[in-house]
């Protein structure tokens, strides 16, 4: 097992590093437009003063300093999150569609191992992968929020936020898992990733046919809600016990399902 | 024209599945509207002379969202990103494929001259686009009209960013092609292609938020068809459409010089 | 005699490393042409450049007389190629596949599909994908034959297929080389060529290093000895010129010879003899000297 997480983490430690420099630079150049957002926003707030209390509260908005850093720090990683799904996705559905795909999983399972240990080292690979892109993620954030902006989000609402992207990565890498093992071959890891990710994130559109509620249970990328994240210091607990199922339930298949699966050799 | 026909059977399941998508998403995103409308937030007036970051936020772009035609300008960057993923993956797939499935050395001792496969495949992942493009447009007119009870006819402007679209997609089709045809691994392909189309989408989305920065634009085609400014204009920029005919040229003249001599991954 | 595939100085490096160096042949119409070598010896590297998959760093390759990359697609009309190892589109089935082979020539092939499909005993409405790898290979032999291709050109062909299919596609092969077809064999296995081949060439990394009639090697000047003796013998006793493959095990000495016999003869005549064979070596000893 040791041996197989130790190769799968060699393997895929250069996209690794392309990946995270990407996010992390990504999302810097999207927070440098942040300053004159901030600007923008105080002068709005200057002229709804003058709007009537009423309206005010219909429109619900309070523009103020930690708001507006709140508000386009979500926005950003409404963005940033949809490429760091793909890149779980990525990952996971490559997971043992890869061997086969490339003829290696002769060479693999041929191995003295129990196809449950050689799920874990890769599986236990791609977690550790994603965790380290999120802990550089969280840490050059906060150092880049402290540089731009004179305000700051207080401890738990950061952690909450950029862990959003954290829990949606881990929804995908489950999902993949259970495509990789289930589908009887893949021929484009990229293609299945691409297409099963801008489809959860266009689900996210449809509220109108499958209903405003239906469609915040139904795709992680309406799970957290950043807004009430930074209102509620909290996420909502309903949706994170929606996600814990699904990434239990699908691991839990994953591994019946590689157990009982037969390879596709040549 | 034996390769063409071969390879547009191959692609045609999955053209079909792209295509259902796609009037899939046109309806659903419609749908939504039928809802938004009836809402009818006039509160909507006030925000029509805020910046471009502000608006962001609230995810709403600098037009009427009541009309259909407004609605649909938002609708639209979703259908354009699907048609671009179609686009890329077909692109750098349909030149690599034979290679990674190991089909290359049943091809090409068939007395057939690379520029002829090259062709036909080229060929035959035009007139998929083609398709795939009819079908978004068929659908945007049909479904934009069942919602424009009474409003002024919006089926010129839905046209006019159907055919920028189409530009777009041909020039992700010719850049996936010519990815194809220069990287010597042919699994590189595709993850430099779409990484590149990705990069090309979060460049539009930053540049939707700031006023700065717009000699960027260039860089990206999901740019240069921008919904608001074609149902404002009631006309294509020809600039772009210029833009956009000789960057397809460019690639696809790539494409063939470098397919020509290039050593087959067998 | 007109001369089918001509090389000179054909010469191929992958980046710095060697794919095959200076390979100077000629394959006359009608014979049936062994390229024999080991795994990596660069024979697929020069059949992959014959067509035009991968281009030569240096050198020519003609076929018919035209360059192999200028006029690839007419020289390929005429040529039909069997890989070492098949792939096909597994979503297709074998006679959708064969009909797509077909396609790029311009001749009607139907009937010769169906002999050939008789021959080789192929299901032709069975999925790609269901079948076993010796089944591919099959699918293999006739989308390569179903055109009567006037060269042949075979990748180590033989793997995958059962002695009685080996048989059956060695007879097909003699018999299309009857009609008049060139064909050109590479394979790592001695037997095979022997069998087949009119003349061989050697190939050892990346280099011809010898090309010869079959029946100039098989009847070279080399002699085969293996003497058992009743006394342990000296293990330079035969250590002369003109002996190569020399091993001696206590009373058992076998070696190749090459040069007067007579002289060798006188040698063994001194020996207290239990057993003495002398024969023709056969190519797998010949085969062993040259890659010593």
């Amino acid at each position: 097992m040791k041996t197989v997480y130790l190769h799968e983490l060699r393997q895929n430690a250069r996209t690794a590093i392309i990946w995270i420099v990407s996010l992390v630079g990504g999302t810097g150049l999207y927070m440098s437009l942040y300053p004159a957002f901030a600007q923008h926003a105080n002068e709005l707030n200057k002229v709804l003063q003058n709007y009537p209390p009423v309206l005010r509260k219909a429109l619900n908005i309070n523009f103020d300093a930690h708001f507006a850093l709140a508000s386009f720090f979500a926005l950003v990683m409404g963005f940033i999150t949809l490429a760091a799904a793909i890149q779980a996705m990525n990952l996971s559905t490559a997971i043992t569609s890869k061997e086969e795909r490339e003829k290696t999983a002769e060479f693999l399972l041929s191995k003295p191992l129990t196809r449950q240990s050689i799920l874990t080292g890769k599986l236990a690979a791609a977690v550790t992968i994603i965790l380290s892109t999120n802990v550089v993620f969280m840490i050059s954030m906060r150092l880049l929020l402290m540089s731009i902006s004179q305000t700051s989000l207080t401890e738990p609402v950061f952690l909450l936020m950029t862990g959003s992207m954290l829990l949606i990565q881990i929804f995908f890498l489950a999902l993949g898992l259970l495509m990789s093992v289930s589908l009887p071959k893949v021929r484009s890891v990229l293609s299945v990733s691409l297409v099963t990710v801008f489809g959860f994130y266009i689900i996210g559109m449809l509220d109108a046919v499958l209903g405003a509620k239906a469609v915040r249970y139904l795709t992680p990328f309406k799970f957290f809600d950043l807004i009430y994240v930074y209102k509620h210091s909290s996420y909502e607990w309903q949706y994170l016990i929606v996600e814990a199922v699904f990434v239990i339930a699908a691991g839990i298949a994953g591994y019946i399902i590689y157990q009982g699966r037969d390879i596709n050799t040549i | 024209m034996n390769i063409f026909r071969h390879e547009f059977r191959a692609h045609r399941t999955g053209l079909i599945w792209w295509s259902v998508g796609m009037l899939f998403m046109v309806y659903a995103g419609m749908a939504k509207y039928g809802g938004f409308k009836s809402a009818g937030p006039a509160a909507l007036d006030i925000f029509k002379s805020l910046p471009k970051s502000v608006l962001a936020v609230f995810g709403i772009g600098n037009i009427d969202l009541t009309t259909a035609i407004g609605f649909f300008t938002v609708l639209f960057i979703y259908l354009f990103v699907m048609a671009a993923i179609h686009a890329t993956l077909l692109g750098a797939g349909i030149l690599t494929e034979e290679e990674l499935e190991r089909t290359a050395e049943f091809l090409y001792p068939k007395p057939v001259s690379r520029v002829c496969v090259v062709a036909e495949k080229a060929l035959a992942a035009v007139t998929s686009v083609i398709i795939l493009n009819l079908v978004a447009a068929v659908s945007s007119v049909v479904f934009v009209a069942a919602y424009n009870k009474g409003g002024p006819t919006a089926t010129k402007p839905i046209l006019l960013m159907m055919v920028g679209m189409l530009l777009a997609q041909l020039i992700f089709l010719s850049i996936g092609m010519a990815a194809a045809a220069v990287l010597n691994n042919p699994k590189a392909a595709g993850p430099v292609a779409s990484a590149y189309m990705f990069t090309a989408f979060f460049l539009k989305l930053g540049l939707d938020i700031t006023e700065k920065y717009q000699w960027l634009r260039f860089l990206t085609p999901f740019r240069y068809y921008d919904a608001v400014a074609i149902v404002k204009a009631s006309a294509l920029d020809w600039g772009y459409v210029a833009i956009s005919v000789s960057l397809i040229a460019v690639f696809t003249g790539i494409t063939f010089y470098f397919y020509r001599r290039r050593d087959l991954y067998v | 005699m007109t001369t089918v595939i001509e090389t000179k100085k054909l010469t191929k490096y992958y980046g710095q490393s060697r794919g095959i160096i200076d390979v100077d042949m000629s394959v006359d119409e009608g014979e049936i042409y062994g390229f024999i070598g080991p795994n990596g010896a660069g024979k697929s590297t020069t059949i992959r450049i014959l067509l035009a998959l991968i281009y030569a760093t240096g050198g020519t390759a003609t076929i018919f007389g035209k360059d192999v990359v200028k006029d690839g697609p007419e020289i390929r009309q005429e040529i039909g190629y069997l890989p070492s190892e098949v792939f096909y589109y597994d979503n297709m089935r074998v006679k959708e596949l064969l009909d797509y082979s077909a396609s790029f020539y311009k001749k009607d092939c139907s009937k010769r599909i169906n002999e050939l499909s008789e021959i080789m005993d192929l299901d032709l409405s069975k999925k790609i994908d269901d079948l076993s790898y010796g089944n591919k290979k099959k699918v293999g032999i006739v989308q390569g034959l179903l055109h009567e291709p006037k060269l042949i050109i075979l990748d180590e062909p033989t793997g995958g297929l059962d002695p009685l299919m080996q048989q059956k596609f060695f007879d097909l092969i003699h018999e299309e080389n009857k009609k008049g077809a060139t064909v050109f064999l590479s394979s790592h296995i001695l037997s095979e060529v022997q069998r087949l081949c009119d003349r061989v060439a050697i190939i050892k990394e990346g280099k011809i290093i010898k090309i010869e009639r079959m029946s100039d090697l098989g009847k070279s000047n080399y002699s085969q000895f293996r003497i058992v003796a009743n006394k342990p013998i000296s293990k330079d006793y035969f250590a002369i010129e003109g002996v190569s493959e020399l091993k001696t095990n206590e009373t058992h000495v076998s070696f190749l010879f090459k040069g007067d016999l007579n002289m060798i003869v006188k040698m063994i005549s001194t020996l207290d003899l239990q057993s003495l064979m002398v024969e023709e070596p056969d190519l797998e000893d010949i085969f062993l000297h040259y890659y010593q």
